[in-house]
């Protein structure tokens, strides 16, 4: 036991939380410092403090607010998809005679494609051979039931639904593989009871199976909102924020603001506020959630 | 154990993995670097100009292809970081001020290796080889493809019988090339036809569109409606940095454009980069284009179905434009080739010359790209390709009305990138044209002062 | 009861056409992709053109390993997955595991927040400033901004997989190893490593596909030299080679996305247990 004592769990801890420190910390600081200042790309030697003048025009700015709403439609869309239809996918697949068989292995397999996915190639791939209005995809299958598919991604209207959907087809697989994984935890013997009580199906998974991973259920949506919240490999690579600033969620806009118009000042404090946004809810959802008791 | 002499293994497996990838990463040695811009020239340089130059002088040369953005961004992050890894670079004019301080002058090597300077005409000269503001008294780069876009239209169709009676019908006037923006219009709207109706006597399999550019927001969107900017007569600002952008004109201006690209753009072009529409112009689904000439192989190259079957004509007018310009315009874009001052800079210009003047011919006849007077005057260049009779009288008359950008590192940033954005909202209706104006105008007011070029 | 017997047959069968429909979903894009690939450059072709089996060609391959230097990007993506690998297990697992044996649940439970917290960055809030720093101290383009940047990203997810698999040890097991005469050190390496080496395959395979497919930081902080395959295919959008080389890019999309996939395939097994273990214990 006497070692137990002079054991001390920090140095292991320490070089972790230095690197960790360094590589998250620098950067985060940097930002905020920068968002201060007014920088050009063209003239990065030039950096003339301003004060919180970049938040103030961000704040006034309607194309932040546009941005703001786009995000939370985004957001707020992949993560629901993702959510139910992994719910729905693990259902099928844990009910008796599928569960547990060869294939309900080999379907998971194939599952996990889109998850591993190169998001950047699945940008593309959509752009060119999924929702391309005339040769797409998507609007083949709709030809097929004999429905004129819309332009998707090149139509103000659509195309948040298409960049949401894609996106939504990226993360979904973790879903169902963790609400799968759930799914089998619940005891057979609360299936059968209930079932003998003449408790359909759907009737069964919403009484019994749904509360009893609940925190599943919560834990997956913390993950898939703060995925899609940050999320720029996709839409850049699929629409690049257009059709005019339909899908121009806030990432794509700090990037365009840095890079297309030089303004690092601006970018950064775009970059500062987003973090500000996600650091409350992320902070409220945790403590909500009880996430930070993992390992105890 | 046996999990430990796994785990022990796989540990070394990836170390052995890091040191390999780290050394092989150190020992790519290299003499001549180039940053260069994706084109119809990469393939000839790649595969038969380089190998040739090293195999003549033994110098080796590798050449980096980068999309636009990246390009400018990594020569710009190279030269602030004074590294000399990159000897030469694309040069285009807009984005001049990002690395101007790393750019080497040429006018010294010039006088040394009898560089043919007076092949580059005067426009070309101004837009592209000097830069009064940031760099007086220097040539700065060497031209290699200099380009303004042209008008580009399915001549077989604007010739045929039916055609011609039917606009003449419609119109009261003959189906021709267009001498104003608004006929322009009027053409495109003629041309833009659901499948199932028939074009020079042809049944539509796929719906058939008037006009066409590669509108991509910002960029794409930016570089094709500056044509309609630059045809109204605007500039930008004056030598007093006083915009003109507050003009209603640019109202007028976006109007047209707006109605332009709803009734006769295909809705893909909203997601085309550069050139892109010349591969749909091709599959015969459009009928007139806006025509950068470096994409001009993409419709007349051998084996495309348009071969042969496309005419060329200067941008048309805008009544009532701001200067009185008798044609439309746009600005003067494409590049050339800038030497960074690094050690290797007498050897990096030598290979520059020997690709842009020793094999002037040949770079041309393999890329159909122009810059310099004897390429315009060579018969072997100009009996390359059938279509070159009527191509090159356009090209060159435009490119006298072309408009060499100002001079001045904030380009992008006042012009390039919010006046697409401009032109993006407006048609997308996320402001109204006189708050996007505002928008555009205010910006550019702003970073002026910013950069003391104003009070 | 037979009518039962039927009836459930019935639902069966339903639910495997569920399935079998879903399994189109996740793979359909990716087979036009490679189908698309074997034909000609040019977009303009209907599916059921593009899914026939007829006019196959390999130009487009021929053209990715040539134009693209597929060679070239795959060893620089390689070099950045290996190297981020190295570096985030490095760091990462002895993280976790000093983690869960922190004496006061207090201190624990801020450490795993913090940690946590960090998976909430945006990337992007990431990536500016650190093209800015890199550019100020001469770093620019290098391989080690890609590998720092990638450790910034992972570290959150791979320590509370780890956390979660670390956690699973018996507290026995490691007094027995005290007992023996292990020192701190031993009983990390030599008993609880082993222990969760399942998990920590599916860790490491994780952290392996993240660091591949990455394209934000890549396209921000590499070099040429250090440039990913996910920065290489850029060359082909947008570029003004001789007509639009939708081919090409297909060709391309397909050999990037083509071995991450079967790769996951063969170690599926892994990422299943690894995802599921850590979440579902959680």
């Amino acid at each position: 036991m006497s070692s137990r004592r002079n054991f001390n769990p920090w140095a292991f801890i320490l070089p972790g939380a230095i690197a960790g420190g360094v590589v998250l910390g620098v950067p985060v600081v940097q930002a905020f410092w920068t968002s201060l200042h007014r920088l050009r790309l063209y003239r990065l030697h030039d950096q003339v403090y301003v004060g919180l003048d970049n938040y103030s025009r961000l704040l006034q700015d309607p194309l932040f607010h546009l941005s703001i709403r786009s995000t939370v439609v985004f957001t707020a869309g992949c993560t629901v998809l993702s959510v139910l239809a992994g719910l729905m996918v693990a259902a099928i697949m844990s009910t008796r005679g599928i569960r547990g068989t060869a294939w309900a292995r080999l379907f998971m397999a194939f599952y996990l494609v889109p998850f591993v996915a190169t998001q950047v190639v699945v940008g593309m791939l959509g752009r060119l051979y999924v929702w391309e209005p005339e040769y797409g995809l998507v609007n083949f299958v709709l030809g097929l039931i004999a429905v004129d598919g819309p332009a998707w991604l090149i139509s103000r209207d659509t195309a948040m639904l298409a960049t949401v959907i894609t996106n939504a087809w990226r993360l979904t697989p973790l879903a169902i593989l963790i609400f799968y994984a759930a799914l089998a935890t619940v005891p057979d013997e609360l299936i059968e009871s209930a079932e003998v009580d003449g408790a359909g199906g759907l009737r069964t998974f919403m009484a019994i199976k749904l509360p009893l991973i609940r925190y599943h259920i919560g834990f997956v949506t913390l993950i898939q909102l703060t995925s899609a919240f940050r999320e720029f490999d996709t839409v850049f690579a699929l629409t690049g924020g257009g059709p005019g600033r339909a899908t121009n969620v806030l990432s794509l806009l700090v990037y365009n603001e840095g890079i297309s118009s030089a303004n690092l000042g601006m970018a950064n404090a775009i970059a500062f506020t987003m973090l500000i946004i996600v650091g409350f809810l992320s902070l409220l959802y945790m403590r909500l959630a009880r996430l930070d008791k993992v390992g105890d | 154990m046996q999990r430990i002499r796994t785990y022990r293994r796989l540990s070394l497996a990836l170390a052995l993995a890091l040191v390999v990838g780290l050394v092989t990463a150190t020992f790519a040695q290299t003499t001549l670097r180039i940053a260069e811009h994706p084109g119809p020239h990469v393939g000839p340089m790649e595969d038969y100009f380089i190998p040739l130059y090293e195999e003549l002088t033994g110098v080796n040369i590798v050449m980096e292809v980068l999309p636009p953005d990246q390009l400018w961004q990594r020569m710009q992050l190279e030269a602030a970081a004074d590294s000399d890894y990159y000897d030469i670079g694309y040069h285009s004019p807009g984005w001049f001020g990002y690395y101007h301080e790393k750019v080497a002058g040429l006018d010294d090597l010039i006088e040394e290796h009898g560089f043919g300077i007076d092949q580059y005409s005067q426009a070309v000269v101004e837009s592209h080889m000097i830069n009064p503001a940031l760099r007086p008294g220097e040539i700065i780069a060497i031209a290699r493809n200099p380009q303004t876009p042209i008008y580009a239209y399915r001549l077989d169709w604007f010739e045929h019988q039916g055609e011609r009676e039917a606009f003449q019908a419609e119109y009261g006037r003959e189906l021709a090339p267009p001498q104003t923006w608004e006929e322009l219009y009027d053409i495109a709207v003629f041309f833009t036809r659901p499948a199932g109706e028939t074009v020079a006597d042809e049944t539509l399999t796929a719906p058939l569109f008037g006009y066409s550019a590669s509108i991509i927001p910002p960029g794409g969107m930016a570089r094709a409606f500056l044509a309609i900017v630059y045809s109204l007569g605007l500039e930008g600002w004056d030598e007093d940095f006083q915009t003109d952008l507050d003009d209603p004109i640019l109202l007028e201006g976006v109007d047209y454009w707006t109605r332009l690209i709803e009734d006769t753009f295909p809705p893909q072009a909203q997601s085309w980069n550069f050139l892109e529409h010349l591969s749909f112009m091709r599959e015969s689904r459009l009928a007139t284009a806006e025509l950068w000439p470096e994409g001009v192989l993409t419709i007349e190259e051998e084996g495309a179905p348009t071969a042969g079957r496309i005419g060329y004509a200067l941008l048309p007018q805008w009544p009532g434009n701001r200067q009185d310009l008798p044609v439309g315009r746009s600005f003067i874009g494409g590049g050339g080739m800038l030497i960074f001052d690094t050690p290797n800079r007498d050897e990096a210009f030598q290979f520059v010359q020997w690709l842009l003047e020793d094999q002037a011919t040949e770079f041309n006849l393999r890329t159909a790209m122009f810059a310099r007077a004897d390429q315009f005057e060579d018969p072997e260049v100009l009996g390359a390709y059938d279509f070159y009779d009527s191509f090159l009288p356009v090209f060159e008359e435009q490119m006298s009305y072309g408009f060499p950008r100002q001079p001045i590192a904030e380009w992008g940033a006042v012009m390039y990138t919010p006046v697409g954005e401009f032109a993006s909202d407006v048609l997308f209706d996320v402001m109204t044209p006189e708050q996007a104006q505002q928008r555009l105008v205010d910006n550019m007011e702003r970073i002026f002062v910013e950069s003391g070029y104003v009070d | 009861m037979l009518a039962g017997r039927w009836q459930e047959r019935a639902g069966l069968g339903a639910r495997y056409v569920f399935l079998v429909i879903w399994l189109l979903v996740s793979v359909m894009p990716v087979v036009v992709l490679i189908m698309a690939s074997l034909k000609d450059t040019a977009l303009f072709q209907s599916i059921p053109q593009v899914l026939s089996f007829s006019g196959f060609t390999l130009d487009n391959y021929e053209r990715s390993f040539r134009q693209g230097n597929y060679l070239f990007f795959l060893r620089n993506s390689m070099i950045i997955s290996f190297s981020a690998l190295f570096v985030v297990l490095v760091t990462c697992v002895p993280m976790a595991y000093g983690i869960t044996k922190l004496l006061s649940p207090r201190s624990r439970g801020t450490l795993v927040f913090m940690v946590l917290s960090t998976r909430f960055l945006p990337y992007v809030v990431l990536a500016l400033p650190m093209y800015l720093f890199f550019a100020r101290i001469g770093l620019s383009g290098t391989l080690v901004g890609v590998v720092l940047a990638h450790l910034a990203m992972q570290m959150p997810f791979i320590v509370w997989l780890m956390l979660g698999f670390f956690a699973g040890i018996p507290r026995e097991v490691e007094e027995a190893a005290v007992i023996d005469g292990c020192s701190p050190f031993e009983v990390f390496w030599k008993v609880c490593i082993p222990m969760v080496l399942p998990g920590l395959n599916a860790a490491a395979i994780l952290a392996f596909i993240i660091s591949y497919n990455e394209f934000l930081f890549a396209f921000f902080l590499a070099g040429y030299d250090a440039q990913p395959l996910t920065v290489g295919i850029t060359r082909f959008i947008g570029g003004a080679d001789v007509g639009a080389q939708y081919g090409v890019i297909a060709a391309y999309g397909s050999l990037i996305i083509l071995p991450i996939i079967v790769f996951a395939l063969i170690v599926n097994r892994y990422i299943v247990s690894g995802l599921t273990q850590g979440a579902v214990k959680g």
